[in-house]
């Protein structure tokens, strides 16, 4: 085997890629970056278009619960809208820019963030759901008797509230399966830097 | 008729598809994952192309690309332990261009270099295209001379591996 490095350069040198059909990888590569653009796209219109259909929809005009339960459901989209849409952004502007180091630290925070989104941030937009929902029934449900009324907010809150929280442990665990070994082993290559 | 950024594009790609591609193969374990690594790679350059403001040489400005893109790839990838071992990522190259003998040298310095930490990995495939160490260092975000330190360690531990005797 190679006695020195300049032998190990030369054959690491030797190894050639396949040829790519440049037309046909630009044409794909133009392809994923349009994807991308829509999905951004779609994320930034989905959610004024569903404000603006509950507020057409709902009688919103004829009683201030209402309108004040639509604009905390509006404010708690736009507050996740702005997470995840900043989360995407920082995503794709980071790898021209930083050495390894300033890599792998954004990247971790960036990872870290998912986390506190799902474990913090998510059961605060559960809240404010919940307290939206609550005050439209609170209103609809008017003409019904008191008991029907305090059984029906329980079954909303509980119904929504565990539906809520059953999705974010789900989360939680996806991100302890996929997420928390790539930011132990980020964490473990920022280490050997030091 | 092909526009300026596709243009700029192709030649990049030329010039550095060959060190992209051995990149790839010191970072994935088989020939479908290089493949992958390389594609993302490329798609992050051309998606930043437009972004690239002469604050570095082209060249270092592809190799922070390709290096950050690389490690956290091999992040994620090493949660998928049931990937085929490296070797396979042989497949990757023109088989016609190497002989037995060199192919054997060749899955032995993979081997090495697949034992390496991924930040070594990274020094290292660098410095096995004859980089700068300025540019090491400016890839990797360490200084230069902890950067020769560990070329040193790197370099005596590549050669371990591919010498055992010692000879």
């Amino acid at each position: 085997m190679e006695n020195n490095f300049e032998d190990m350069q030369k054959l690491w040198q030797t190894q050639k890629p396949q040829e790519f059909d440049l037309t046909a990888l630009m044409a794909g590569l133009k392809k994923t970056e349009s994807k991308q653009r829509r999905e951004l796209f779609f994320m930034l219109v989905i959610t004024p278009l569903t404000i603006g259909f509950l507020f057409w929809s709902m009688p919103w005009r004829e009683s201030r619960g209402i309108e004040v339960s639509l604009y905390i459901i509006a404010f708690a989209m736009i507050w996740v809208l702005g997470l995840a849409f900043r989360s995407k952004v920082v995503k794709n502007n980071s790898s021209e820019r930083f050495n390894n180091e300033q890599y792998l630290t954004t990247q971790i925070k960036k990872l870290k963030a998912r986390y506190v989104i799902a474990r913090k941030h998510m059961y605060g937009y559960t809240f404010l759901l919940l307290l939206a929902l609550n005050i439209s029934y609170y209103i609809v449900l008017e003409p019904l008797t008191t008991i029907i009324r305090i059984g029906i907010h329980l079954a909303l809150t509980v119904l929504v509230g565990g539906f809520m929280h059953w999705q974010m442990r789900r989360k939680v665990k996806k991100y302890d399966r996929e997420l928390k070994p790539m930011i132990d082993q980020m964490e473990e290559m920022l280490s050997e830097k030091i | 008729m092909k526009n300026s950024k596709e243009l700029e594009f192709e030649n990049l790609y030329n010039t550095h598809k060959d060190k992209l591609f051995r990149l790839c193969l010191g970072f994935a374990r088989d020939s479908s994952v290089a493949h992958d690594l390389f594609q993302e790679i490329l798609l992050k350059i051309w998606s930043h192309l437009d972004s690239f403001r002469n604050e570095s040489s082209i060249s270092t400005w592809i190799y922070r690309i390709a290096y950050n893109t690389a490690i956290t790839f091999s992040a994620k990838e090493n949660n998928h332990p049931d990937h085929t071992e490296l070797i396979n990522g042989m497949e990757l190259a023109d088989p016609e261009s190497n002989s037995l003998e060199m192919e054997f040298q060749l899955k032995k310095l993979y081997e090495a270099i697949n034992s390496l930490p991924e930040t070594d990995r990274v020094i290292a495939t660098l410095l096995l295209e004859n980089t700068r160490y300025k540019t090491i260092a400016e890839v990797t975000g360490i200084s230069e001379n902890y950067v020769a330190v560990k070329i040193n360690r790197i370099k005596s531990s590549l050669m371990k591996t591919l010498n055992p005797n010692g000879k």
